[in-house]
């Protein structure tokens, strides 16, 4: 064997000295992150904001907004929100949602980008010791990123056995079935009508006595009943 | 609904004809109309100041967002459609089976689905936000969208909602046209409407025709409406919504809170009209053995929705259920089994409850337990993320709630306006029955009572 040897090999710190200092050190370290804030000082914070593009399949492209102090240091655990001015909404706002900053003072939120690019106003509210902010900025996405065309990007939605969409077949379809079921109603209304006024001199009334009929006090009693309420 | 003084202080006349009761509405609108009036004109007035808020400001003025964006409206749209969906299917099948009990309630329910579905087919527009976009579904349309095919099936069902609301009218239009109490403008307005119905014999026969047919058609196409609209949810690839539950579930849920609306209106002109004698309590009784077998079979529904969730148990299914049953969403959901399934069947099984009265409390349990369900399958699934991130909260705003109350006032306001125009009670239906009844009962009369036996 006189392959390449590894650095651990090189050096003098024997290699199972250091998994259990990983294994002894490394969480203690990481709860006492979790455990303090960054920043908690009174200070005038900054709010940046930035397209943050996936290149794994399955994972989610991000908007991200960094949170920091006026000196940089970043504001953990403050809520920040995402807004959008969607064209879908004829040019109003629509949130794209909230995230929480986290140990690096930044926030995330998954996106689709639809179009070339996004109006974004990321918002953060303030807090007791830190003033509100608010960015306004133009994201532009990256061509590839940007999903775009009427079919969702899993590909779903029905197709016929040619895998063609049934977006084909389907107008013909439904308006089929509606158009028989609108022709039977308008012919059956608009024939009873017909009808009936055609009808409107043939043959004898035959109401018993139409809308003349009494009614029951007893309200148990049928509605045919003969007499009139009682006092 | 209507809360009117009564035409007459004392009891009613024993001489009160059918025809008298029936436009009671029609010609006594009393102090206490017009203070309902005005308060359901308000609340009104209140739904368009928000929706014309929203118009102006965007639907950022809701409490959606990027990950909730079906709510408030999506809920009202399933709710208000369903209660619709039950007055049409109340007035098809009494009708199909002959109940002869169906004669006083048909107008009412057919009223009320009318009015429900026209205020529950606003709900989309609403939500789409701007309302010019309707002109899109029509000139592009995208067939691949159930959104569509709601469309379609909710524009059918109105066309026959109508027709089943309608035909019915031109026999009573006629009937009541040369009514002594009616107006010169509403005598002709009847006059007009009746297309010369005389009640001849063939008039009468062309008009059960068409009703059958009608009535038959109603059926299945409610079933296809409320269907449809549950494709919206179950086509979704996402946990809580994409289950094959999703059609029945969606069609028993509407019949069954559209039943309890036809309870209310009708308990109320009941009351209100003192309509007694003509919309017996036998009425509330059948109505509320309906309810009950609703509740179990819709109880059934929902316990078999969460059984397959959580006997599978994915992860993203199980975080939607315990969210729904044991965390955040859990108080809405036990008050809708609570208030939705086991308080209206109480009331209906203990006889003493078994009035009127304490029915139509039942049916306001299952109008606004119904309500927070269909609100428990729209938000709580979106909450939850799909690709990563946090999980959403969703709190309605005041202007969705403005719409969503003026919206409701809406269907009462339309109900009073139609009942303000024309019979509350079904004339010519009544008549049919009591004509069958007596027919029926000279057809059985024992053999001693005639002639022939006597000599």
């Amino acid at each position: 064997m006189t392959g390449a040897i590894s650095p651990l090999h090189r050096s003098h710190v024997p290699l199972g000295l250091l998994v259990v200092a990983s294994v002894l050190v490394l969480p203690v370290v990481a709860s006492a992150q979790e455990a303090s804030p960054a920043v908690t000082t009174d200070d005038v914070t900054s709010l940046t904001v930035e397209f943050v593009p996936s290149t794994v399949k399955g994972v989610p492209h991000y908007l991200a907004a960094r949170l920091s102090t006026s000196d940089g240091s970043a504001v953990a655990g403050e809520q920040v929100r995402f807004v959008r001015v969607a064209d879908i909404f004829g040019g109003r706002k629509v949130e794209l949602g909230r995230a929480t900053t986290d140990n690096g003072g930044v926030a995330r939120v998954a996106i689709v980008p639809r179009e070339p690019d996004y109006d974004v106003t990321v918002s953060f509210a303030g807090s007791e010791s830190l003033e509100p902010r608010t960015v306004e900025q133009r994201v532009v996405f990256p061509p590839e990123t940007v999903v775009t065309g009427a079919r969702p990007p899993h590909g779903g939605g029905l197709v016929d056995p040619h895998l063609r969409p049934l977006a084909e077949v389907m107008p013909g379809v439904i308006g089929s079935a509606a158009l028989i079921v609108w022709a039977v109603l308008v012919f059956v209304a608009l024939g009873t009508l017909w009808r009936v006024r055609r009808d409107r001199d043939r043959g004898f009334p035959t109401s018993p006595g139409v809308g003349t009929g009494a009614g029951s006090s007893d309200g148990d009693a049928a509605v045919s009943g003969a007499q009139g309420p009682q006092p | 609904m209507a809360a009117t003084e009564p035409p007459t202080t004392g009891p009613q006349a024993p001489s009160e004809t059918l025809a008298d009761a029936a436009l009671r509405p029609v010609l006594h609108a009393g102090r206490r109309w017009w203070l309902v009036f005005g308060a359901l004109v308000a609340l009104v007035l209140i739904g368009v100041a928000a929706y014309a808020t929203q118009l102006v400001h965007g639907l950022g003025v809701t409490g959606k967002n990027d990950q909730v964006f079906w709510a408030l409206y999506t809920t009202s749209l399933v709710a208000f459609i369903g209660f619709s969906y039950g007055g049409a299917l109340v007035s098809a099948i009494l009708r199909l089976t002959g109940a002869t009990w169906r004669g006083s309630v048909v107008r009412i329910a057919e009223t009320t689905a009318l009015a429900t579905l026209l205020v529950g087919a606003l709900f989309p527009v609403i939500h789409l936000g701007h309302p010019e976009r309707v002109w899109e579904f029509f000139v592009t349309p995208q067939f691949n969208s159930p959104i569509v095919w709601d469309l379609v099936a909710i524009a059918t069902y109105l066309l026959a909602t109508v027709v089943l609301f309608g035909l019915p009218l031109v026999a009573d239009m006629g009937t009541l046209s040369a009514h002594p109490a009616l107006g010169p403008r509403r005598r002709r307005l009847y006059h007009v409407l009746s297309f010369g119905w005389r009640g001849s014999h063939a008039q009468r026969r062309h008009l059960e025709n068409a009703l059958t047919v009608v009535a038959i058609l109603i059926v299945p196409l409610a079933i296809v409406v409320h269907t449809v609209l549950s494709y919206a949810f179950s086509l979704t690839s996402r946990p809580g919504w994409h289950s094959t539950i999703f059609g029945p579930y969606f069609v028993i849920g509407a019949i069954y809170s559209g039943v309890a609306v036809v309870v209310l209106a009708t308990v109320l002109y009941r009351r209100a009209y003192h309509l007694e004698g003509w919309i017996p309590a036998k009425v509330f009784r059948n109505l509320g053995y309906v309810m009950v077998a609703l509740a179990i079979a819709y109880g059934y529904a929902t316990f078999t929705e969460l059984t397959t969730e959580g006997y599978v148990s994915e992860v993203a299914d199980a975080a939607v259920l315990y969210t729904l049953v044991l965390e955040r969403y859990a108080a809405l959901f036990w008050g809708f089994v609570l208030f939705g399934l086991i308080v209206p069947v109480v009331i209906v099984v203990i006889p003493r409850t078994r009035t009127p009265g304490w029915i139509a409390f039942a049916s306001i349990c299952v109008i606004g337990a119904m309500y927070v369900k269909r609100f428990l399958i729209t938000v709580p699934p979106l909450t939850r993320p799909l690709i990563g991130g946090e999980t959403a909260t969703y709190t309605p705003t005041l202007v969705e709630l403005g719409v969503v109350t003026g919206a409701a006032a809406g269907i009462g306001l339309i109900v009073m306006v139609v009942f303000r125009l024309f019979p509350v009670l079904a004339v010519y239906e009544i008549e049919e029955i009591e004509a069958q009844e007596r027919a029926e009962a000279t057809r059985i009369a024992p053999p001693a009572a005639s002639p022939q036996a006597r000599a």
